[in-house]
């Protein structure tokens, strides 16, 4: 029986000097933290988690399809950056409207979520604020519904009452979604899997 | 060229003012032109509506590009992943480009403008009429380009990423249809004023437009990786292009098209490939 969510032997490097991994999981549901120092290689492992990065070695499959050569793949797989990557030109409803359309979810409305994270969905991201930005990023990514979350260090730049809100949200999805947080420190949410990783720096030994 | 400011002017207004003065515009032109092959005197008349036309103008399309500044929303809601991106990118062009758009409406004009006048006046029927018509259209769409290169200077790496659940056909698909918006209604102008040169070069034609766009999408995308933007390819690619439509033999040139519109297709995927590839790893690469 295939995982939701399997990364088998992922290793990612840039040049000679430095690699992360390998890395291995499979899961179905659940919060997994992937705790390390800053520099550990932690959002590079998301990226390649999402997508995002070609790894050097290994896969990360779906529902059983690479999401690195199934495109379809990638609809059920949301990597929430921890740089602002919205362009500004955008207000949020269509920036969120665009990525659900993107995951062929033309349906999905995101007022629910505007509203509970008390984001206006008129406002231009070229007007927004950095936690504004970070909460219109949370939306886009759960546009579609898809079934794991790659979550960047998204708690950073959140008001109290939105890290709430998002923590509870985890708690919920954690039944029926896999969600893989990176946070140098200990997330405000209950995780199921905590995997150290740490970076193999060859130019340090 | 004066009384083209009033269609300018047109298309900066919103709704029955915009096909106001729209109407306007065109039926003077036209008007003009007619009334020149009755009597040269008419010149005379044109050049007093242009110097009483120019500066409201201006000052008209001045007023609505500071006017038009307020966002209006866009809706990117689309059952195809394509459509959105191409709603997406027109709307980035629309809200921060205006005047780019504006740049490219002025050499369609004009070039329509010649057209009709060539047709009234001139009689170019066959060869003719299709050579001045390829000639027209590699002049009008020379801001296309352009237009492209700034379109991925605003988006940056969100052109597309890697991550996104779109193939790079997909994409590309996408960027063509943006050229095809860009240069089409001057494609269909040319070729509808020009239909004096018969069905067969119509066709020529058609296959001509087509070809412009995929070559300019093409050279786009594989100048996506280069730092500076590569304009002149642009202006050289159009020029040569012409130049080969007028001088080869309609069978000749037919072949070559479908030929270079296949190799086009290519280096437009390979080209976005090399972008998406450059933008999430190559950068980083750097770092290593």
């Amino acid at each position: 029986m295939t995982s939701l969510l399997e990364v088998r032997d992922l290793v990612v490097s840039f040049g000679k000097t430095f690699s992360v991994g390998p890395v291995n999981l499979a899961v179905n549901r659940g919060v997994i933290h992937f705790k390390g120092p800053n520099g550990g290689g932690k959002t590079t492992l998301l990226r390649a988690m999402g997508g995002e990065l070609l790894p050097s070695k290994g896969s990360v499959c779906v529902n059983g399809q690479n999401i690195h050569s199934v495109v379809q793949a990638r609809c059920h797989i949301a990597l929430i950056t921890s740089t602002p990557e919205l362009p500004a030109f955008l207000t949020v409803t269509e920036a969120y409207e665009f990525s659900a359309s993107l995951r062929g979810a033309s349906g999905w409305d995101g007022k629910q979520y505007c509203e509970a994270l008390q984001l206006d969905p008129k406002l231009p991201l070229g007007y927004a604020s950095a936690g504004q930005r970070r909460k219109a990023e949370l939306i886009c990514g759960l546009a579609g519904d898809p079934a794991v979350l790659l979550l960047d260090e998204t708690f950073a730049h959140l008001d109290e009452p939105s890290a709430a809100q998002l923590s509870q949200w985890i708690g919920d999805w954690s039944s029926s979604r896999v969600i893989v947080l990176a946070h140098h420190g200990n997330p405000p949410v209950a995780v199921d899997q905590v995997l150290d990783v740490c970076r193999n720096d060859k130019s340090a030994r | 060229m004066g009384l083209s400011w009033t269609i300018f002017v047109g298309a900066s207004f919103r709704g029955l003012a915009s096909v106001k003065l729209i109407a306007i515009g065109t039926t003077a032109m036209a008007t003009l032109i007619f009334g020149y092959a009755l009597h040269p005197g008419v010149a005379y008349l044109a050049m007093f509506v242009t110097i009483t036309l120019l500066p409201f103008g201006i000052t008209g399309i001045r007023n609505q590009l500071v006017q038009s500044r307020k966002i209006s929303p866009g809706h990117l809601v689309s059952a195809w992943p394509i459509t959105a991106m191409i709603r997406r990118d027109l709307l980035c062009l629309w809200r921060l480009e205006r005047k780019s758009l504006l740049g490219l409406v002025l050499p369609g004009v004009i070039s329509a403008t010649m057209m009709f006048a060539l047709r009234v006046n001139g009689q170019v029927t066959g060869h003719a009429a299709f050579a001045f018509s390829c000639g027209f259209l590699a002049f009008a769409v020379t801001p296309a380009f352009e237009i492209l290169t700034r379109l991925k200077t605003r988006l940056g790496p969100d052109l597309m990423r890697q991550r996104w659940p779109v193939s790079h056909g997909d994409r590309g698909i996408a960027l063509l249809c943006i050229m095809g918006v860009l240069t089409g209604p001057t494609i269909i102008a040319l070729g509808a004023l020009g239909s004096t040169m018969g069905l067969a070069y119509g066709l020529l034609f058609l296959l001509f437009g087509v070809n412009t766009i995929v070559g300019l999408t093409a050279l786009f995308s594989r100048t996506l990786v280069v730092a500076t933007p590569m304009l002149g390819w642009g202006l050289w690619f159009l020029f040569i292009h012409a130049i080969l439509a007028i001088t080869l033999p309609p069978w000749a040139y037919a072949t070559s098209a479908f030929i270079s519109a296949t190799f086009g297709i290519s280096i437009m995927l390979k080209g976005l490939q090399m972008f998406t590839y450059e933008t999430e790893v190559g950068n980083l690469d750097q770092f290593a």
